[in-house]
């Protein structure tokens, strides 16, 4: 143990790993979305994001400082004007979007330099509202109106939202004045989203996704599918390879035909060919997974264990008496199991690849947010042909990220059992 | 010899009996969706046929409409008990009968599976034999090198690359290069085997090298690390036996002594380079489904999406037949060529 902890492969898996469980535990308090879980397939649960938006990060001049999604509540009551006819409702959005100066002043100077403005969408929520309506909006505080950014009638949708193209926004604040016609119910707390070009950390995919709240999500899938499969599998391979080899006979040749059947079978294509046809699920990858993986393991224990079974110590137990359940269990499992412990790091990465693999050919389970789904959505909707490199690089990452840090865990634990290999 | 013919009637008829039982798992895991597409078919055929009589009054129509139908269902054997369709099937498929396919077309328009499949296998043969073929060098080549400078840059690339390429999807390595050389960088073409119109001659074969390229070169900067490192480790073992240290000691480069330790793994190298051969026929569905590479994987791909179960039935029998083939020709070349291996030794 205390050999595996000094080495330094070791100790770099083991902190990726933390740092990937401590993610996969409190991720889902963290992300922006946090109904994203439920609601991933969910379209409105995403409709004020703007779609296939790069990070946030991406902005800057070389693209006309494209503004970010941000949401704005109103701030306090909305201003009231009653008239004979209806009354006017006007509300203050302060956007903190760092423009020079604020109201008049700013739209009659323009532009800041640096900044000019950039078309954007912006959508109105007004819960409650109903109908239509008649709308102003401008730049600037209620109280010190500036440019005017859109002036017309709308049709509030029936969730009380509306959906506007304005020519762009250089101020720190708008107003949006609605007029209200005698009779119409008043609307409540009105917010605004201005959809923005950029969006989070890692932007948006063509569904209005939030890529880096995917990506977070995926974590726990990939880590407990991993985990799991990797460790019945070399368990079961750890058990039958020992067991074959010790006991022989008629269960050790059948157990060695069907490895033969299983470990000559096309892995892949049967996996994806079965996933197509019925439903799949994780689970139901995770026990094809079992029936085909054990295999991996399944060979090198049996040689191990045929040498192991005729090493002195154990011709010195028969002889002393003991039981084939004794030595078996006492003396060939043990010394195989610090191997075993390798294996199940080793093969974690490989799994994690095959789900996302079944994943990219849309064979996925849809009740979750797999980073192989992320991926297929990718590709089956155009994001290698458009360049949106954010919405491909990250899933990609974090499986190799995943499988680096096993694999270092593995190389670790590795040098532990074979000492023969500390030279290299 | 008479030994030798022995134990090689052995292990084909060993490799025979696999390949069959293989095809049975398949038929029984498809004999669901495989009867449904028979019956597909058969609604097809009972169509066309009743096409041709025309004027028929209704009763006599639906007479001949069941008739037909019923000798259809009993040529394709779905009148009988599940066991007897599923052992019909297994030999249908063992044999190359795939019938015909639902939905997927070769290049030439025909529906025959094993017109489809037969096409799709040169260009798999070519991409992969070629990847094979140049990951097995190329990794020998940096593995000799790595192992003759210990702790050297290469050595260390040889040592920690393996790691990293081995949690790495290459077919998501596979999309990142397409969309850089290929739609960023328009180098390479997206997809397919040849421009569209395809050129003659030696143009013709330049233009398949070209679109042969990305996937290639993908393909072997990931792949050449596992067998660098292989080859790495092997000749450290042998770094220290009496015949290298009489080497050095006659005087011999420590560049030239590197290939003189290679020559003595020369089996393994072997079992290593026919291995990845023999893996190559096998293609591999998701990369040549990102390239578009009209290979066996890139046809299991189209047939996935299309749930085309007699395509997937063919495909999966192939490569079978093929792994199974040319793994029992691997072991029969090692009883050849080492007497020392017997019959029921591990493989």
């Amino acid at each position: 143990m205390k050999d595996f902890l000094e080495s330094r492969s070791a100790r770099a898996g083991l902190t990726i790993l933390a740092l990937i469980g401590f993610l996969a535990l409190f991720g889902p308090l963290i992300v922006p979305w946090p109904e994203a879980s439920t609601r991933w397939r969910d379209i409105s649960y995403w409709e004020d994001s703007p779609a296939g938006a790069p990070p946030m990060w991406t902005n800057g001049p070389w693209n006309g400082w494209d503004a970010p999604a941000s949401r704005h509540v109103a701030a306090g009551a909305p201003l009231l004007r009653e008239g004979s006819s209806g009354r006017l409702l006007t509300w203050t959005f302060a956007l903190d979007r760092g423009a020079a100066g604020d109201g008049a002043a700013a739209a009659s100077a323009g532009a800041p330099e640096g900044r000019p403005p950039v078309p954007e969408d912006l959508v109105l929520r007004l819960p409650g509202g109903r109908g239509r309506v008649f709308l102003l909006v401008r730049e600037g505080r209620a109280d010190a109106p500036g440019r005017e950014l859109f002036r017309g009638e709308r049709d509030l949708v029936p969730d009380g939202s509306l959906r506007l193209a304005l020519p762009g926004v250089t101020a720190s604040a708008i107003s949006a004045t609605l007029y209200l016609a005698t009779g119409l119910s008043r609307p409540g707390d009105a917010t605004v989203f201005i959809v923005g070009k950029t969006a989070g950390l890692l932007g948006t995919d063509a569904d209005k996704r939030d890529v880096f709240t995917g990506l977070v999500l995926g974590i726990r899938w990939a880590l407990l599918l991993g985990v799991i499969v990797s460790f019945l599998t070399v368990l079961s391979g750890l058990l039958l390879g020992t067991f074959a080899a010790c006991y022989g006979g008629i269960f050790g040749s059948i157990t060695n035909r069907v490895y033969e059947f299983f470990s000559m079978m096309p892995l892949l294509p049967f996996l994806v060919a079965v996933s197509a046809i019925h439903k799949p699920s994780l689970w139901s990858f995770a026990g094809l997974a079992l029936l085909f993986y054990w295999t991996r393991t399944f060979k090198t224990v049996y040689a191990r264990a045929l040498q192991i079974k005729s090493e002195g110590h154990i011709e010195a137990a028969v002889l002393v008496g003991a039981g084939r359940w004794w030595r078996v269990t006492r003396h060939v499992l043990p010394e195989l199991l610090p191997y075993a412990f390798a294996m199940m790091a080793m093969s974690v990465p490989g799994i994690i690849i095959a789900e996302a693999g079944v994943s990219l050919l849309g064979l996925g389970d849809s009740n979750t947010v797999t980073w192989g789904q992320m991926l297929h959505d990718a590709l089956v909707q155009g994001a290698v042909i458009n360049g949106m490199w954010w919405w491909i690089l990250p899933p990609g990452l974090a499986i190799a990220l995943m499988g680096l840090s096993f694999a270092l865990v593995g190389r670790g634990l590795d040098k532990v059992v074979n000492p023969r290999m500390k030279g290299y | 010899m008479a030994p030798f013919a022995g134990l090689a009637s052995r292990r084909v008829a060993h490799g025979v009996a696999m390949y069959l039982l293989m095809c049975l798992a398949y038929s029984v895991v498809f004999n669901g969706v495989a009867d449904g597409a028979l019956r597909a078919r058969i609604d097809d055929e009972v169509a066309l046929a009743l096409r041709q009589s025309t004027n028929l009054g209704p009763s006599d129509y639906a007479n001949l409409r069941a008739a037909i139908t019923e000798a259809k269902t009993r040529q394709y054997r779905l009148d009988e008990p599940l066991p007897s369709r599923i052992f019909w099937r297994t030999l249908d498929v063992a044999t190359f009968h795939f019938g015909r396919s639902q939905s997927v077309v070769s290049a030439t328009g025909d529906r025959e599976v094993l017109a489809i499949v037969l096409q799709a296998l040169p260009n798999t043969l070519a991409l992969f034999g070629t990847e094979a073929l140049l990951v097995m060098f190329l990794g020998g080549l940096v593995g000799i090198r790595a192992a003759s400078k210990r702790n050297g840059p290469l050595d260390r690339a040889a040592s920690v690359l393996p790691m990293v390429f081995n949690g790495l999807p290459t077919w998501w390595v596979g999309m990142i290069a397409l969309m850089l050389f290929s739609y960023v960088l328009p180098i390479f073409p997206s997809g397919g085997v040849h421009a569209n119109p395809a050129p003659r001659g030696w143009a013709g074969a330049i233009d398949y090298l070209h679109h042969m390229a990305l996937p290639l070169l993908t393909l072997v900067s990931l792949n050449l690390w596992n067998p660098a490192w292989l080859v790495r480790n092997l000749i450290g073992d042998i770094w220290h036996s009496d015949f290298v240290r009489f080497a050095r000691a006659k005087g011999l480069p420590e560049s030239r002594l590197a290939f003189h330790v290679a020559a003595a793994i020369r089996p393994a190298l072997a079992t290593m380079i026919l291995l990845g051969l023999l893996q190559s026929l096998s293609g591999n569905i998701l990369v040549e489904g990102i390239f578009g590479w009209p290979g066996l994987g890139g046809l299991y791909f189209a047939a996935v999406q299309q749930s085309d179960v007699p395509v997937l039935m063919g495909v999966l029998s192939l490569q079978t037949a093929l792994n199974l083939a040319g793994l029992v020709a691997l072991d029969l070349a090692y009883d050849w060529l080492d007497p020392r291996i017997r019959f029921g030794g591990s493989a």
